[in-house]
């Protein structure tokens, strides 16, 4: 094994300045970090958030009982095979997101607090200030051990300046991660780039010009590192072998998935040449376009390319409609339902849609072997919007779930109801000490969530 | 406003984060030089609330260091921006113990009608330490129950430092408010816990001994929420196990779990609390079982399979909960469990489809041991899919010891083990390797299951496709049709699928002839060469293969039109999917088709919907040479299915394109009650280009409704105009913040020319705002209207 000894834990393939990442494959690890396996467990934990729009029905949402073995109530059914993997976290708050003073603008608020527990300034100008997000914190502690320090998608694009919400900019309503208090983490959601951004690293020129070669000839990024592959292939053991090829495929299989998003668009979406962004390379399908993202995510993890990742399924009062489920009337306009019983049907209708995306990742995660479990057992999902209810525009009672084992240091499969006013935050904390990230505060932080574990 | 960027970078950060630097760095310092924390004190009590908020949230990022502006701090605890009494509320906070001086005002702020004040002054003042005790002992004396519920918060949240107010708290135990009592009880629990010594304890247990009904409850609370107990607690709440009253229950239970109480002794409460008809006492004896010696629980692991049986779902809930504790370690029980299974099985065949049975979830949750067993009840029973039943939920950790049962030499188990690992959904990875193997077995059945579940990895499963095509080709009859239809799902574009295709197309046996044709409808290849066989087929004598054969045409577009006349003569089959088959191959070979008009035109009053459909879309595809057939459609505008109400608009306009009153119908047909009819009036009005002006301003209208609708959008620049009428809705639209709107506003105003002379006063002012990007749409637009630019593109 004296050749392989020189290969790093995160080795790559390479060709044509493209660098493609590679799995946990221990025929390639050093000398040191067999031992370090052989001695602990030695598995990442993984974190993501996915932040959805406009709040959730809530008598469809939240189970009647606490503890274990709740029933699943409308929403949550789609979670059904996943259900002793997902717990239902009640009665937590984020108070940063109420007006406290700066009137509308409740969309807007939801989303960039979400991740941050902080008041995010009224302004559609420059200034704009919210706080750092608990992704990012995890990212400036964690991120030196990935090739990528953390991961952030959406599926519907957004406007990084301007008025989106009652004078709240742009910036709020379509980012949840935040570098810094001034600093939003622009999302990708063109899974054609979050892909080869992923897997075809390297300098951006030489990506970029790859990519139009590629592009121009139909060739997969595969072709590319296939000599780099087959020479790496000789060194692997018998299992690691397999392991690559399973990878291969699988990246071969979304690179597939997004070439043909990428033709679909073409064809029905042309340019008029009139003065405003029109999408490119997002699926017209938009439950493919979400299952493309969360496939991301995954291989994101899988690869551990890295171990953070956020997912915006839809922006801070998104108004899309979703014909797919014969509900044509925007999502925004709905959740101000008025207690119309008519308008509740169709907001459940998008709630259950939400959430069956959330299963499709959770199912894959939970495909993976590893370890003595899988990818989902040694990650930690939070699912959840910045807003409870849409119609009344509270902040408290969020809907949220916490999603996998966190490497065994969460009991999940309950409904932990909390006393209100219980800042998000402290579940944040509590999540970044399952990490290996501890920090003393975040946001509004009070300390950490009791009752993760039993 | 002191600190804010130059206006101008407004565009620069918006591109920056709306360009999505994926794995992005922060490219902004936002300030140079820290303003000091004098100078924050000062801004503390600016007149402009924008000031004092950011020397709030300053002050607060500084933690400790904030301590010389505290005076400052607590001045503004009584500011009227809710912003600045809340963030100042943290800094002092997070100041901590030097905060002292602040108690008196966050004593005050406990009694606030805002809940998140209340909250965060009682977090505040617990971080004052020991020294803020007296305050909040008199606190808890107060009438005000608000004053007495915050100071017990914050008592509960100081730990250890507020033994001293141990005594105070325990005479609240029968507080009359009871809202106060639970969080005395709960603070009570949390000094207890905190504590190194069992002072709290058994100042709490007098109180359940000698205490009123209102005070043992609490005192129960209290015990039940620390962390350790000692015997004579644990005895003590013995006793009140058997209460009528829930919560009682409920804290005895949690109680004895952190109790030194004998775990013998506790299991039989645990099992009976298991049965309970109250869920929280079930689910606090869950709680209590996690606590409980494994040796010791496993013990009662058969009377858990006995709840089983009960009838209240959550009874049975609770007991699945409870025996997938013992993951790993419930062999025991494991024939049990299977019993049941099999007699749930008699009972209830739906039982298999029933995900949420508590017995097939309790298998799935006791784990991968209960594997072998599993199968070998299962090749023993011949009922496979039941005992396979609570596999399906393993995950991947299920395949290593279902390949482990694939290399036994009994037929029948490996039948069952290669059953279960197909029926993994979704297919883990590593089950590729042995479905591998086990295609290359002698037992036809292994193999062709097999072969099928290679089908479920798609593209995945590439690293099989050379076998399968040896088994397509050379394989057993059986084996040979599962792997071509895998071949086909995983490997669509394989140029070697075609010939084995052909070959198996030739086959005396109708089954492998059918999963020819299905092959044939899932590859990617074209099945010219494949034409005479189709147009045969299309009068085989199954109507299986008569679909299929159809279907694969359909494949095939303007080339099969030598199948015209056959697939015109499968318009009349009994079978709804043989007449749809044909209508689909039909409408793909486009006008040529036109000459099986007078076949299809019946099938518009077909009873099914699917067919009607069909027929609709024929139309639609061979336009103008169904022009007489306008009649026999329009009627379908009002048919209670929206889809055929849409197909028939679109027929309608494939009909006849050029037609006066399609612009007015399709207008109407905005209004349709579906948003699939009124999307494809949108398209179709898009489609008629300039002559569809009139229907601008409706557009528009729906557009501001609705502004992610590209359809919309596109329609309204297909169109590439607007008529006068639309005026007031396009200048309404230059108020939105909605840039894209806003600027196909402007773009179509500027098209309207002097007729939207109205639209220039917010023209104007838009262009004294703009700079940029947009500045030069909104100048051609005033050019436009002013009669100095003639427009054009």
């Amino acid at each position: 094994m004296g050749s392989t000894s020189a290969f790093s834990r995160r080795a790559a393939l390479r060709g044509l300045g493209l660098s493609l990442g590679l799995p946990l494959l221990p025929s390639l690890a050093t000398k040191s970090v067999r031992a370090a396996s052989a001695e602990t467990s030695n598995i990442p934990r993984r974190m993501a958030f996915i932040f959805v729009p406009n709040g959730v029905h809530v008598p469809d949402w939240t189970p009647q009982q606490t503890g274990f073995g709740y029933e699943l109530p409308f929403t949550l059914q789609p979670l059904a095979g996943v259900r002793e993997s997902v717990s239902v976290l009640s009665g937590l708050t984020h108070d940063r997101g109420r007006a406290n003073g700066d009137g509308a603008g409740d969309h807007a608020r939801s989303a960039s607090v979400f991740l941050t527990g902080s008041q995010p300034r009224k302004t559609d100008g420059a200034n704009i200030r919210s706080g750092i997000s608990v992704d990012q914190i995890g990212a400036q502690k964690l991120g030196h051990l990935t090739r990528f320090p953390s991961l952030e998608l959406g599926c519907e694009r957004g406007q990084g300046a301007g008025n989106c919400d009652s004078g709240y900019s742009c910036a709020y309503s379509s980012n949840i991660s935040w570098a810094s208090s001034s600093m939003p983490v622009g999302k990708e959601v063109d899974p054609r780039l979050a892909f080869e951004r992923l897997f075809a690293g390297g300098k951006k020129s030489d990506v970029d010009a790859s990519q139009g070669q590629r592009l121009a000839l139909r060739r997969s990024i595969l072709d590319y590192v296939a000599d780099d592959a087959k020479t790496l292939q000789t060194k692997l053991s018998g299992n690691d072998q397999r392991k690559m090829d399973e990878y291969l495929t699988s990246v071969r299989e979304i690179e597939r998935r997004v070439e043909r998003s990428r033709l679909s668009n073409d064809a029905v979406l042309p340019n008029h040449g009139i003065e405003y962004p029109v999408p490119q390379g997002v699926p017209s399908d938009y439950a493919e376009h979400m299952r493309l993202m969360c496939d991301m995510v995954v291989l994101a993890f899988q690869t551990d390319s890295t171990r953070i990742a956020t997912l915006m399924f839809a922006n801070a009062g998104s108004n899309r409609p979703y014909k797919n489920l014969d509900v044509p009337d925007g999502h925004h306009e709905l959740s101000h339902h008025g207690g119309d019983a008519r308008k509740h049907a169709k907001i459940r209708k998008i709630n259950q849609f939400h959430i069956a995306q959330l299963a499709y990742l959770l199912q894959r995660l939970r495909s993976i072997p590893e370890g003595d479990g899988t990818l989902l057992d040694h990650s930690m999902i939070c699912y959840g919007s910045g807003l409870s209810d849409g119609d009344r525009h509270n902040h408290d009672n969020l809907p949220l779930l916490l999603c996998g084992g966190g490497g065994g240091e969460i009991t999940s499969g309950r409904h932990i109801r909390y006393e209100g006013e219980t800042p998000v935050c402290n579940l944040f904390l509590s999540m970044l000490d399952i990490m290996g990230a501890p920090t003393d505060w975040m946001g509004d932080s009070t300390g950490r969530l009791s009752g993760l574990k039993v | 406003m002191k600190r804010y960027l130059p206006r101008s970078l407004v565009v620069l950060i918006g591109l920056v984060v709306a360009t999505g630097p994926l794995f992005a760095q922060p490219l902004f310092a936002q300030e140079n030089d820290p303003p000091s924390v004098e100078s924050l004190a000062r801004d503390l009590s600016d007149g402009d609330v924008n000031v004092r908020r950011d020397a709030a949230y300053a002050l607060s990022a500084l933690r400790g260091d904030a301590l010389p502006a505290l005076d400052s701090l607590i001045k503004a605890l009584g500011d009227k921006d809710e912003q600045v009494v809340l963030e100042s509320l943290r800094a002092i906070d997070a100041i901590g113990s030097a905060a002292i001086p602040a108690a008196p005002e966050l004593i005050l702020g406990l009694d606030n009608w805002n809940p998140q004040r209340q909250y965060r002054a009682s977090h505040a003042l617990s971080q004052l330490g020991a020294a803020v005790l007296p305050e909040l002992i008199e606190a808890l004396s107060s009438n005000n129950a608000k004053l007495r519920q915050g100071a017990a918060r914050a008592c509960g949240w100081m730990g250890n430092d507020a033994i001293p107010a141990m005594e105070k708290l325990v005479g609240m135990l029968g507080d009359g408010d009871q809202e106060v009592r639970s969080r005395v009880a709960e603070s009570l629990a949390q000094i207890g816990s905190a504590s190194n010594s069992d002072k709290v304890e058994l100042a709490v247990l007098q109180r359940l001994i000698e205490g009123n009904k209102t005070e043992q409850s609490s005192a129960l609370a209290a015990l039940a929420g620390m962390s350790k107990l000692h015997r004579d607690s644990a005895q003590e709440l013995q006793k009140l196990f058997q209460s009528d009253d829930e919560q009682t229950r409920v804290h005895v239970l949690l109680g004895l779990a952190v109790a030194e109480f004998d775990d013998q002794q506790l299991m039989p409460l645990i099992l009976t609390s298991l049965e309970d008809e109250s869920a929280t006492v079930r689910d606090a004896a869950l709680v209590a079982l996690r606590k409980v010696e494994p040796g010791i629980a496993q013990e009662s692991l058969a009377a858990m399979v006995e709840l089983l049986k009960s009838s209240d779902p959550g009874v049975r809930t609770s007991a699945s909960v409870a025996i997938c504790s013992f993951t790993g370690s419930a062999e025991s029980v494991m024939p049990s469990l299977m019993d049941l299974l099999g007699a749930n099985s008699k009972a209830s065949q739906a039982l298999v489809a029933d995900q949420d049975d508590a017995v097939v979830r309790t298998i799935a949750g006791v784990g991968v041991s209960a594997i072998p067993l599993l199968v070998r009840r299962a090749a023993a029973s011949g009922d496979s899919a039941i005992f396979i039943s609570p596999i399906r939920w393993m995950g991947p950790q299920s395949v290593e010891p279902l390949q482990a049962m694939m290399v036994q030499d009994d037929v029948a188990i490996k039948r069952v083990a290669v059953h279960a690992l197909a029926s993994l959904d979704p297919p883990p990875s590593n089950a590729l390797p042995p479905l591998r193997k086990a295609l290359q077995d002698s037992d036809t059945e292994v193999a062709s299951r097999a072969a099928a579940a290679l089908g479920n990895f798609g593209v995945a499963g590439r690293a099989t496709v050379d076998e399968l095509i040896v088994i397509a080709g050379q394989g057993s009859p059986v084996v040979a049709r599962e792997a071509i239809v895998a071949l086909a799902r995983i490997a669509p574009q394989d140029k070697r699928i075609m010939p084995l295709i052909e070959q198996m197309l030739a086959s005396d046996e109708p089954l492998a002839r059918v999963a020819a044709f299905h092959a044939l409808s899932l590859t990617a290849d074209d099945p010219s060469t494949l034409l005479p066989r189709l147009i045969d087929s299309l009068h085989d004598d199954l109507p299986e293969i008569r679909a299929a054969s159809a279907e694969s045409l359909a494949k095939l577009g303007e080339k099969a039109g030598e199948a015209i006349g056959p697939l015109s003569e499968n318009l009349q089959a009994e079978q709804v999917e043989v007449r749809r088959a044909s209508l689909v191959a039909l409408t793909s070979i486009g006008s040529a088709a036109a000459t099986a008009l007078p076949q299809v035109a019946p099938l518009l009053k077909d009873s099914d919907s699917g067919v009607q459909g069909d027929a609709i879309a024929f139309m639609c595809a061979i336009g103008t040479a169904a022009a007489s057939m306008r009649d026999q459609i329009a009627p379908l505008m009002n048919h209670e299915l929206p889809e055929i109400r849409q197909g028939s608009y679109r027929a309608l306009v494939a009909l006849e394109p050029e037609r006066e009153d399609l612009v007015p119908m399709l207008i109407a047909a905005l209004d349709d009650s579906d948003w699939g009819v009124r999307q494809a009036a949108v398209e179709l009005l898009g489609g008629q280009g300039p002559r569809a002006i009139s229907a601008s301003g409706r557009l528009f209208e729906m557009l501001l409704q609705d502004q992610e609708n590209a359809s919309l959008s596109g329609a309204i620049k297909e169109i590439d105009g607007a008529a006068s009428a639309a005026i007031p809705t396009l200048i309404s639209a230059l108020n939105q913040d909605n840039q894209r709107i806003r600027g196909l506003a402007i773009f179509l105003l500027g098209k309207v020319g002097p007729e939207a002379k109205e639209a220039l006063p917010k023209l104007n002012e838009l262009l004294k705002e703009t700079r940029g990007r947009g500045r030069s749409g909104l100048e051609k637009a005033i050019a436009q209207i002013e009669g100095r630019d003639a427009g054009g593109t």
